[in-house]
């Protein structure tokens, strides 16, 4: 068996080599597994291109010259290779083709189904063709991942946006972005669908469950964005294995699984959006810090402006109380008036200080204004349109 | 700034002369001293206080519009008549439309501008083209059409070139208010006029869409704005 493990990964590096080109090496590790090198070693191919020449004075580089060195056996010729290429071929046409005998058969893919109240009419296989990125070299541009995340990240943005203008109606463009990149940025999407949703990687290489005889269903329903035909290992980079390929992040691979299953939802249910609505509520909206985002550079002037734009008296700051004045740790508690109505208050070691956190609280109440009824946001109609934020 | 009044003008610190006609404000109630304040014309001087009747107005070819004098009612129905508004049962307030015309350049966001409600346009646009892409792949036999979605094309639809084209059409150009980079330059594209116009429709669409639901946006988008800018996407 060791043997015959043997024989297969020098194949398998062979082939490799030859889809990789001159910008690679394969070195085995201590390990005793394939992995590719491509920082710390050159490579040159010769011009009849059949041997290759290493120069350096890293221990792996010996190691891969020994390799290529080695007579190749000719695998093609081997019956344990045309077992491995059946097993390939008839993987690659389960995540193409996506039967629903087979994908049903898949616990990963039910349980995900399951664990995230998935309404019946999102398939199964389109669950599937969610967790395909296009970075994986396994399916081709037709069946892959593509189209639905963006589909996905439209009615993700645009159900957030239409949720954020009648939750937080004044916010400042800045701010509102970065709401938005707080519900559904990568980062988020990545916690979301790794965290919360369970959603699988794909880790082992085709060779690995081969060996071990793993049943095809089992890998439908785990993530897969990187080619898998060779191992993925800590301080093992892979890129441009295909022009067409680019390699993608971990993190950007769960985002876009989290988009597409959101564009499957909408798609299966014939873009119904009352069930997009419910799941997005249920999925991606929490509570915003949105008064931390703020930062103001000049709340006074940006205040006085403001009361310009809106019509209202110029705003006054009062001293409402103090304590302490003479001592070394005074407290001045400052209000900011339009008029006779408060807009904010603030307190402070200094009247200037006092001042400025009164116009800043006097801001922050401003733009930070939630309508009472802003829960109700499948109504056709909202109370406020934002009129702008205030240019100082 | 000012160092006398003297025969109906204000003289400043350089000898400058500037009427007294200009100046519109008094301040302060006090009996004793009253503060006048100077609003210039012209080109800017440092310290002086601008008119407002200079930055509140815009100029299209011979026409001005001042934001302030405005007859809204009007304005409201040119705009719903050029864009077949009444015909989907769109309601929108005057403001609200003044608004949506408004660009954050005029008047240094002093008066309401349209760039949230651009925003909420732009998103539903998206959203409802990337749908009808994707109705149409469902119902496309026809492999060549399994790339539609994020091809040239389909962000080709999308572009300020093809936005803007279609608000020119509406002929709604001269109704827009905003502040030019220079006046004297009104070739192609030197005033940014692409994203000016294109997020004037954007708001637009975005109002509509707050104010009347989503049922009657897509309709109105659909039979108004999204089948020209397909055609005028493909024609390029």
């Amino acid at each position: 068996m060791s043997m015959t493990r043997e024989i297969l990964k020098r194949n398998f590096s062979n082939t490799l080599n030859k889809s990789i080109r001159n910008s690679s090496l394969l070195v085995i590790n201590n390990a005793g597994r394939i992995n590719t090198c491509f920082a710390s070693l050159r490579h040159q191919s010769t011009a009849a291109g059949s041997s290759t020449e290493v120069s350096s004075t890293d221990a792996h580089s010996s190691a891969a010259a020994s390799l290529s060195a080695t007579p190749l056996y000719n695998i093609k010729d081997t019956p344990t290779f045309q077992d491995y290429k059946g097993y390939f071929k008839s993987l690659q046409q389960a995540v193409v083709e996506l039967p629903e005998d087979l994908v049903s058969k898949s616990t990963k893919l039910s349980t995900l189904h399951a664990r995230l109240h998935l309404p019946s009419e999102l398939k199964l296989s389109t669950l599937s063709q969610a967790l395909n990125c296009r970075s994986s070299k396994l399916v081709g541009t037709l069946h892959d991942n593509y189209n639905l995340s963006i589909l996905g990240k439209n009615v993700l943005i645009y159900e957030l946006t239409k949720y954020l203008n009648v939750k937080y109606p004044r916010l400042p463009l800045p701010i509102f972005n970065s709401c938005i990149d707080y519900l559904m940025g990568t980062e988020t999407l990545h916690l979301l669908g790794k965290f919360v949703w369970g959603i699988e990687l794909e880790k082992t290489t085709v060779m690995s469950r081969y060996l071990q005889k793993e049943p095809i269903e089992q890998t439908l329903g785990r993530l897969r964005y990187y080619d898998n035909e060779v191992v993925n290992e800590k301080g093992v980079e892979l890129y441009k294995i295909h022009k067409s390929n680019k390699v993608v992040s971990e993190e950007a691979a769960y985002s876009l699984a989290v988009k597409s299953i959101v564009g499957g939802l909408h798609l299966d249910t014939g873009f119904n959006t009352e069930i997009i609505q419910q799941f997005i509520e249920n999925n991606f909206i929490r509570k915003i810090p949105v008064a931390k985002i703020f930062q103001f550079t000049e709340p006074i002037r940006e205040l006085t402006r403001l009361c310009e734009r809106e019509n209202l008296a110029k705003p006054m700051s009062k001293l409402i109380s103090e304590s302490g004045r003479l001592s070394k740790a005074p407290i001045f508690i400052v209000g900011v008036f339009s008029g006779a109505e408060k807009l904010g208050e603030g307190f402070g070691s200094s009247l200037k200080e006092a001042k400025t956190k009164a116009a800043t609280d006097a801001l922050l109440k401003y733009y930070c204004y939630e309508p009472v009824n802003s829960s109700a946001q499948n109504e056709n109609t909202v109370q406020v349109i934002d009129k702008g934020s205030v240019i100082v | 700034m000012l160092q006398n009044i003297s025969r109906g003008a204000l003289i400043s610190r350089a000898g400058t002369f500037y009427p007294l006609s200009n100046v519109l404000r008094l301040h302060g109630s006090c009996h004793y001293r009253s503060i006048a304040t100077y609003l210039h014309s012209g080109s800017r001087v440092r310290g002086l206080k601008k008119n407002s009747d200079e930055y509140l107005t815009v100029q299209h070819n011979d026409k001005k519009l001042h934001i302030d004098r405005v007859d809204l009612s009007a304005y409201k129905s040119e705009i719903f008549d050029k864009l077949n508004m009444n015909k989907y049962g769109i309601d929108l307030d005057e403001s609200l439309v003044l608004q949506c015309l408004t660009h954050k350049s005029f008047a240094h966001g002093l008066k309401p501008y349209n760039e949230k409600l651009s925003v909420m346009g732009y998103h539903f646009i998206k959203y409802f083209a990337i749908v009808k892409d994707m109705t149409k792949l469902q119902n496309s036999e026809n492999v060549n059409n399994k790339n539609i979605i994020g091809s040239a094309f389909s962000k080709k639809v999308l572009s300020n070139e093809v936005l803007n084209k279609v608000f020119e059409q509406h002929q709604l150009q001269d109704l827009v208010f905003w502040k030019k980079r220079a006046l004297d330059h009104n070739e192609g594209n030197f005033n940014g006029e692409f994203t000016v116009h294109s997020t004037c429709l954007k708001a637009l669409v975005g109002a509509i869409l707050l104010k009347n639901g989503q049922d009657k946006t897509s309709q109105f988008f659909e039979q108004e704005i999204y089948h020209k800018m397909v055609q005028l996407a493909s024609k390029q």
